[in-house]
């Protein structure tokens, strides 16, 4: 891709990471919540295959650590149904929220990721 | 309300365009045109999160489509003969008899809210007391309905096995090998 689209890449992927990351937070006091802010937050990374070309982003990947993460939020949503809320102040409601948001995150990245790395040959 | 009307027209007909289009990549961009009608039709009927999260997931599902539909295949064959026509009839007919059986079951159903549901009353008076959060979807999909969240926990993982099953790289075996223990 040019420069122009690799520099833009760079600024948007940040900002795109912030609004994320509020969509996420807040989900109790807007519209947003898991899904929504798990999915913009994975388009991050589909934004920088786009611009970047393949070969760059499949370099360092870590796909046990992706299933980790999913699987360590779909156990934050199972505990928020059990529990009453983690001692920090959150409760089951925020715990379950970010735990939907880390699934589907590592979810989306990992069905690209799979999408991406698989070169299909013409005949 | 008749603009509710025109967009689920506009979804009818992209569907079919979707659905009829010998070319893969115009399929496609009319299939998310439909996802984005219908993500108007949710912002009218004033339930924003369902849009947001339907407009965000649009996106990407428009993103892998494209993508794997880069595999380019010869659909043009030729088309016509006495055998595609009488097929054809044939299809034709039974979709007029299926639309005249869906027509007639429809008319008897009550009408378009009329029986309001009670449940969504008790989720509306109690969540100011006793759930934690002013958000009412958030505290009906996380706080009274959580094990559905789970259900739909466990769909995203069974989509994410079934594509790493179905496109894997390292497991695939040649023609005319055999898939015991030995291999």
């Amino acid at each position: 891709m040019t420069v122009i689209t690799r520099t833009i890449a760079r600024i948007i992927g940040g900002i795109m990471l912030l609004f994320g990351a509020y969509l996420l937070v807040n989900g109790e006091s807007l519209p947003g919540g898991g899904f929504a802010g798990g999915i913009v937050i994975a388009s991050v990374y589909i934004l920088i295959i786009l611009a970047f070309g393949r070969d760059r982003a499949v370099k360092r990947l870590n796909e046990p650590m992706a299933m980790m993460v999913m699987s360590a939020g779909a156990l934050m949503v199972l505990a928020s149904t059990f529990f009453s809320g983690m001692p920090g102040g959150l409760d089951a409601v925020q715990m379950g929220d970010i735990g939907l948001g880390l699934t589907v995150i590592a979810a989306v990245f990992m069905i690209f990721i799979e999408i991406v790395k698989v070169r299909i040959k013409r005949k | 309300m008749i603009e509710i009307y025109l967009l689920l027209g506009f979804i009818v007909i992209g569907a079919i365009i979707a659905i009829e289009s010998r070319n893969l990549m115009s399929s496609v961009v009319a299939l998310s045109s439909v996802g984005l009608a219908l993500c108007a039709v949710y912002f009218m009927m004033r339930a924003t999160e369902v849009a947001i999260v339907q407009m965000v997931a649009e996106i990407f599902i428009l993103i892998v489509l494209v993508r794997v539909t880069e595999i380019k295949d010869d659909l043009t064959e030729p088309f016509g003969g006495l055998r595609e026509a009488f097929s054809a009839g044939i299809i034709f007919v039974s979709m007029l008899a299926i639309g005249a059986v869906f027509i007639t079951a429809m008319k008897g159903l009550p009408e378009f809210g009329k029986p309001l549901m009670t449940a969504a009353d008790r989720y509306f008076m109690q969540t100011m007391d006793r759930a934690s959060s002013v958000n009412l979807v958030n505290a009906v999909l996380l706080d009274y309905r959580t094990f559905d969240v789970l259900a739909a926990v466990a769909v995203l993982f069974a989509a994410v096995i079934g594509v790493y099953s179905v496109l894997r790289i390292k497991g695939r075996k040649k023609q005319g090998e055999r898939d015991d223990g030995n291999n």
